[in-house]
């Protein structure tokens, strides 16, 4: 998988753990969810839709997971720092 | 009043990036100075279960250069953020035998967050946009936060996280009420038209986001509510749901126009945490004021939502298998291709928004009875009353959105 292909799916994990059909998030959670996959979105991911959909934590922490393996200088962007920011936050808020 | 590292977090990151205060090179110094020192204690204290691992490499990197970056710059001894951190770094130390590597993994975390913000506010001032003590700040910064990417911090060990304490000296936390009541008041006057008489466009995502800040704010209102009213009122918060269940198989369909910081999204994030923090805890003399605030804006916040998600159409888009089938074209569904919004599949959505906005109003009103003799002035009432039926109706019409769109979650679940 490519840079801009893990990003695109972070992007897309992120999304739909904020979008959260399920209701099964708590409000902070989702709120931060959808923070961290707007950051990749307006820094010009294209969320990718398909995939199995996947319980939100789960996929918070594919997301993180992906974006950990980007090369360092990649990983230094704004966009992705924030992103990481708000993912781990959202993370920490299904306790 | 008490505070927990989980909210000391919280406001420090509203302090530098809340947009309120712009931060001054001397204060920027100063809280990246004190930043240095509370990593090099979280780090000396353990971040893992092994000696001398990553993290803690990384930890102490960082710590070394905010502390010589923070050295750099005359610091100001009064700031804000360097006190905000030395609070932080104070609670650490009473909590030092409470708290688990994972506590500590997840402070230094959002700390290294903190350190890249205060390093780029002193780097903004041109002469030290190239410093090189900055940039080893934002590399390290970086750094720690890619290891936490790999191994985020596990959430079952963050207890020491949400201990309570009584407020620290030198910390004034606001009533949580009233910090939302604010929020909401900025995300209402971010939803009216802008001053050339112009609605904003909302991304999907913003109107998801506001929803889910609406539902929670209905909630918190309902709970506040006195427990012998049985009114349709008490199901404001469901409605407000349902429009977010509706809406949840839709995202977006193009880049957002802006690259800049997302204040919607911000203001409604806050707005959860603080009502998260509020739940539960009854607030001991609190007039009721600031939910009356909350209860007001709801019924115009989703007045102005309906209106945003009739403009999706044809924006948003989402996969055909996740709506109920009798919304989506049936050779879409059957080829579960992702279909583009029209105005019928967003007609549950405005359905659940115009319930919300009737059971808000009740709910608005309900509160305005029930705190009517401290009402302050700038909280108004409805124009119309809602009556009870109309109430039950809304309540009603809301249910069933709500059942349409679990059911057709679980349908998209087992294809």
């Amino acid at each position: 998988m490519n840079n801009a292909s893990a990003i695109n799916r972070a992007a897309g994990l992120l999304d739909a753990a904020g979008r959260d059909p399920d209701g099964v998030l708590s409000p902070a959670a989702a709120t931060r969810s959808l923070q961290a996959a707007d950051e990749l979105h307006r820094a010009g991911a294209q969320p990718v839709l398909d995939g199995d959909p996947m319980p939100p934590a789960a996929a918070i922490r594919e997301a993180l997971r992906l974006l950990s393996s980007l090369p360092a200088a990649d990983f230094q962007a704004d966009a992705v720092l924030n992103c990481v920011d708000h993912a781990q936050r959202a993370l920490a808020a299904t306790r | 009043m008490s505070t927990s590292l989980g909210d000391l977090a919280d406001d420090l990151e509203r302090r530098l990036l809340g947009g309120r205060v712009a931060l001054g090179v001397d204060e920027a110094a100063g809280g990246l100075h004190a930043i240095g020192t509370v990593l090099r204690r979280l780090a000396t204290d353990g971040l893992e279960h092994r000696v001398g691992g990553r993290r803690e490499l990384a930890g102490t990197a960082l710590a070394s250069a905010c502390e010589r970056a923070g050295q750099t710059w005359p610091t100001d001894p009064a700031g804000r953020t360097g006190q905000l951190v030395g609070i932080i770094g104070d609670v650490i130390g009473l909590q030092r035998f409470q708290l688990s590597c994972e506590a500590r993994w997840w402070m230094t975390l959002r700390l290294a967050a903190a350190a890249r913000a205060t390093g780029d506010v002193i780097a903004a001032d041109e002469p030290y946009a190239d410093n090189p003590y900055l940039k080893q700040v934002r590399a390290t910064s970086s750094a720690v936060q890619q290891l936490g990417a790999a191994g985020p911090p596990n959430p079952s060990g963050l207890a020491g996280v949400d201990t309570r304490f009584p407020n620290p000296a030198g910390y004034e936390a606001a009533s949580t009420e009233a910090n939302a009541a604010e929020e909401l008041t900025r995300i209402s006057a971010l939803l009216r038209p802008n001053p050339d008489g112009r609605q904003p466009r909302l991304t999907v995502r913003q109107i998801q986001s506001v929803l889910h800040a609406s539902a929670t704010a209905a909630e918190h209102a309902v709970r506040r509510l006195a427990e012998h009213t049985s009114e349709p009122w008490r199901q404001t918060a469901s409605a407000w749901t349902a429009a977010r269940l509706a809406l949840a198989p839709f995202t977006e369909g193009a880049t957002p126009e802006t690259r800049a910081h997302d204040p919607l999204l911000a203001a409604s994030g806050r707005l959860c945490e603080q009502l998260a923090r509020a739940h539960g805890e009854r607030a001991p003399g609190s007039s009721g004021e600031a939910v009356l605030v909350i209860t007001t804006q709801l019924p115009h916040i989703a007045r102005h939502l309906d209106l945003q998600v009739r403009m999706l159409a044809g924006r948003a888009i989402a996969r055909a298998t996740a709506l109920p089938i009798g919304e989506a074209r049936v050779d879409a569904w059957l080829g579960k291709s992702v279909i583009r919004a029209d105005g019928q599949q967003l007609q549950p959505t405005r359905q659940a928004l115009r319930a919300a906005e009737v059971l808000s109003s009740g709910l608005a009103s309900a509160m305005s009875q029930q705190v009517a003799h401290r009402q302050p002035p700038h909280a108004t009432t409805p124009r119309e009353p809602v009556s009870a039926r109309r109430g039950t109706h809304a309540a009603l019409v809301a249910r069933d959105v709500a059942e349409q769109a679990y059911r057709a979650q679980q349908y998209d679940l087992r294809l």
